[in-house]
């Protein structure tokens, strides 16, 4: 795929690459999954999308738009229906779920399949949390759709648009991502705050002190900052907890 | 094709914004050392604008996470928390470096990630609260307004393993989202000191 990337890209790279740094300055939200439309060109799955790869929380335009861009020229390749958008197999029950990069005082967000508004949301004119997810029936409708979420701002006259392409009926109720699923979330047992043997294999939920021995991967670590293990905190991952002997 | 045409003029705009935020110094926590070890494998895979865009955002809000710990971590009474926040903060800074050298290497000229202010911060409302707290309220405040910042951490975290593409930070979102999760267990738990 990187053979993709041509001259003319390579003298705008510098630029564009401090674009992607300060915009979130200014930015927005948009549904991460199932992957809309900006998000395919984000992860580089559908080639040849401009600037929105770097922005893909930026499409803003006034309110009661119908369409995939916000009117936006340079992100019109968008609202452009031919350009092989893989559709997301999906079932009658959908989960949205937008990423804010800026957490705007909510008026709504609405979801669109056509002239249809399939479901609305009402945002209370709170700040959302960091990501939001709604879960919308789409019982009426199989195949291939086109949905529009729209996230409407209470406090300004704009909102955010993201397109996301599905196949209704296709399978399960969860997309599935294009690599493959994390493992699940290691349950943390609840900490117990005795002391934990000298030596031994690390395990998630002992309370450490500074000089306690454990091993991990096959290899031998001391504590170099107390603390209680969980998950994400192998001692390989937290130099800082723990240096390697 | 036309689009090309209208970069100069936000990038000129953008940049000058970003630039008054203050002189691009260079990260307080200093990067882990670019040996011609580790180099070569940072080039070996580009991060796509998906993985910018998280490590971006995840900059600041880990920028947060310090400030939020460090503004309390000396008036904490809880020995527990005391030591769970002292964690947090070292295994963080390291977080921090590490995700800046990448931003670094993906984007040299705005490497910092410094430009991003508000979003999901903690409010300025919350911050007051966590410096005028006295006595056990301190503990109280910084469990409330730690476990909301941990949380969103990892619902973003959660969000980004839907959608990365980087191994490496996929990597860590995933330790993002299990830590912060943990996290949030520990400071719900009942205190046992």
């Amino acid at each position: 795929m990187r053979r993709r990337i041509t001259v003319p890209l390579v003298a705008a790279g510098a630029v564009v690459s401090s674009l992607a740094i300060a915009a979130p300055a200014q930015a927005h939200g948009y549904v991460s999954s199932p992957a809309s439309r900006q998000a395919l060109c984000a992860q580089n799955r559908v080639p040849d999308c401009g600037q929105i790869k770097y922005e893909p929380q930026s499409v803003e335009g006034p309110k009661g738009l119908r369409n995939c861009h916000a009117n936006i020229a340079h992100f019109a390749v968008l609202n452009d229906d031919s350009r092989g958008w893989p559709a997301t197999s999906v079932g009658s029950t959908v989960t949205f779920t937008w990423v804010n990069t800026a957490r705007h005082a909510t008026s709504n967000w609405e979801y669109y399949i056509g002239n249809t508004r399939v479901a609305v949301v009402n945002g209370g004119g709170q700040q959302p949390g960091a990501t939001v997810s709604h879960t919308v029936n789409l019982g009426g409708f199989s195949g291939r759709q086109k949905v529009l979420a729209i996230w409407n701002i209470a406090d300004t006259a704009n909102a955010f648009y993201s397109c996301i392409d599905l196949q209704i009926g296709g399978g399960g109720s969860t997309p599935p991502p294009t690599t493959p699923p994390p493992p699940p979330p290691t349950p943390t047992p609840t900490p117990t705050p005795t002391n934990p043997p000298a030596g031994g294999t690390w395990t998630a939920g002992r309370a450490y002190q500074v000089n306690d021995q454990v091993t991990y991967g096959g290899r031998s670590y001391r504590c170099r900052q107390a603390h209680t293990a969980i998950a994400g905190w192998e001692p390989p991952n937290v130099p800082a907890l723990w240096s390697q002997l | 094709m036309t689009r090309r045409w209208v970069l100069p003029p936000l990038v000129a705009l953008l940049l000058s914004a970003g630039c008054a935020a203050g002189p691009a110094s260079p990260p307080a926590v200093s990067p882990p050392p670019t040996s011609a070890t580790s180099a070569p494998s940072a080039v070996a895979t580009a991060p796509s604008g998906l993985d910018v865009l998280f490590l971006t955002m995840m900059v600041a809000h880990t920028e947060q996470t310090l400030e939020i710990v460090r503004l309390v971590r000396d008036r904490l009474t809880d020995a527990q928390l005391r030591t769970l926040v002292a964690a947090i903060d070292a295994t963080e800074a390291d977080e921090l470096a590490t995700m800046r050298a990448w931003l670094a290497a993906a984007s040299p000229p705005a490497g910092s990630g410094r430009h991003v202010h508000d979003g999901h911060g903690v409010s300025a409302d919350e911050l007051a609260r966590l410096r005028t707290a006295t006595g056990a309220d301190v503990d109280r405040v910084l469990r409330e307004v730690l476990t909301a910042h941990q949380r969103a951490a990892a619902d973003l975290a959660r969000a980004h393993l839907a959608g990365g593409t980087d191994p490496r930070i996929r990597d860590l979102a995933q330790r993002i989202e299990q830590s912060r999760s943990a996290e949030v267990r520990l400071m719900a738990a009942p205190t046992a000191g």
